[in-house]
């Protein structure tokens, strides 16, 4: 099979389905006007679902949740050890240093796990981005942050050391994930896109030199991404391909 | 469309679960097991919500979805027998009359399940089963028209061959 019209001429379940959500085409509408198969099917899905489906719906999300939690309380015990050991380790005495090596530079941790989730849409499908499959132009990325206990997100565009762009900047709260509003078109210039994210309690003015050397003032966190681009998706196949 | 929330997810529910049903039943004959199938496709979409930003967006993923779900629980043989056969007669375009066309049609799907990538499968079912065209198949699947053809040729030289050697 090498080429697929829809056959006797009807459109797809698809656009069918489409126009049923509101979004007929002209084409679509003409078509309908003469096909009852295919006004039939159209009609078929008005009719509201029973609302028990939505009950179960839930319910499964509910269980699945459980059970997540379930399992969190059973590691607890193995959690509880590990941190003892830590503490343990972390809290032994120490052999004497010399003098001038302790209490000269500041502990500046980390606070909290911070996490980035890149997705990628590629015409309407959108997938999580696992870290090495290619972008093309005219993808579109979204993400979403674990800001663990900062308050405030930079994002940035870095296509070089001369020319990093500002594509969000805003506040978060603390312990809870966000997706960010917007979602930005990969261009069709050759070379990876780099985006870097940074985590922290107020704006700040990035200083580059640093900054593009994973050099993070005290109480910041930098997130550098690397994704690479090819030109066309059909060379690798794109998603979903063997 | 605004993301997901609880309130839109039901509204969301009440007007998507009735086309993914129909769906699951071109792909299944059985009520409960489209029904089944149709619903654990919502719960996965409450857990992938982020994805979804417009109404293109929510139907392709939804026939994506649907799709791969069939697919995995009939390699799994999750499905009664008589839904096996419909599956494979809707894939090849032609229809089981009796219990041995059927007994022979789910032996065949058996045989091209575990012998065809899921891509290919799914490339197929999109196409025969959904009337899909390959702009539209390469949108839900998220790859290029020419991989679309790629696929369903190869599809087409597996259960060639597969006729062949039965």
């Amino acid at each position: 099979m090498t080429t697929s019209p829809s056959p006797l001429s009807h459109p797809s379940y698809l656009a069918l389905d489409r126009a049923s959500l509101g979004e007929p085409s002209a084409e679509i509408a003409q078509h309908m006007e003469s096909c009852a198969e295919c006004r039939r099917h159209v009609a078929s899905l008005a009719e509201p679902p029973p609302a028990s489906g939505f009950v179960r719906v839930r319910q499964q999300l509910d269980a699945q949740k459980r059970s997540k939690l379930r399992v969190l309380f059973m590691l607890a015990p193995v959690v509880a050890a590990a941190a003892g050991v830590l503490l343990f380790v972390a809290l032994r005495p120490q052999p004497e240093l010399p003098a001038g090596q302790l209490g000269e530079q500041p502990y500046v941790g980390t606070k909290g796990f911070t996490s980035v989730w890149i997705y990628v849409k590629h015409g309407s499908a959108s997938e999580l981005w696992d870290g090495k499959r290619a972008l093309f132009a005219g993808d579109r990325l979204r993400l979403k942050l674990d800001p663990g206990q900062f308050r405030h997100v930079q994002v940035y565009s870095v296509k070089g050391p001369d020319a990093p762009a500002l594509l969000f900047t805003g506040s978060v709260t603390p312990g809870q994930s966000v997706t960010l509003p917007d979602a930005w078109k990969v261009d069709a210039e050759p070379g990876a896109e780099r985006l870097l994210v940074a985590f922290s309690n107020q704006p700040l003015e990035p200083v580059w030199p640093d900054w593009l050397q994973g050099k993070a003032p005290p109480g910041v966190t930098l997130l550098p991404f690397v994704l690479p681009k090819s030109e066309s998706p059909d060379l690798d196949g794109g998603a979903g391909t063997p | 469309m605004p993301p997901l929330d609880d309130a839109s997810f039901e509204a969301c529910y009440r007007r998507a679960f009735p086309l993914v049903l129909a769906k699951c039943r071109r792909m299944l004959r059985g009520h409960a097991d489209a029904t089944d199938v149709a619903q654990e496709v919502f719960v996965r979409l409450w857990k992938h919500r982020e994805l979804i930003d417009d109404h293109p967006a929510l139907t392709a993923w939804l026939y994506r979805t649907s799709t791969h779900l069939v697919i995995d629980r009939a390699r799994n043989r999750a499905f009664s027998q008589e839904n096996l056969a419909h599956l494979h007669s809707a894939l090849q375009g032609r229809a089981v009359s009796d219990s041995e066309a059927r007994f022979i049609s789910r032996e065949e799907l058996r045989r091209l399940l575990a012998d065809c990538p899921e891509p290919e499968v799914e490339a197929a079912i999109l196409s025969r089963v959904d009337r899909l065209t390959h702009p539209e198949i390469a949108e839900v699947m998220g790859v290029g028209e020419r991989t679309v053809r790629r696929l369903l040729g190869r599809f087409d030289e597996r259960t060639g061959a597969l006729q062949e050697t039965a």
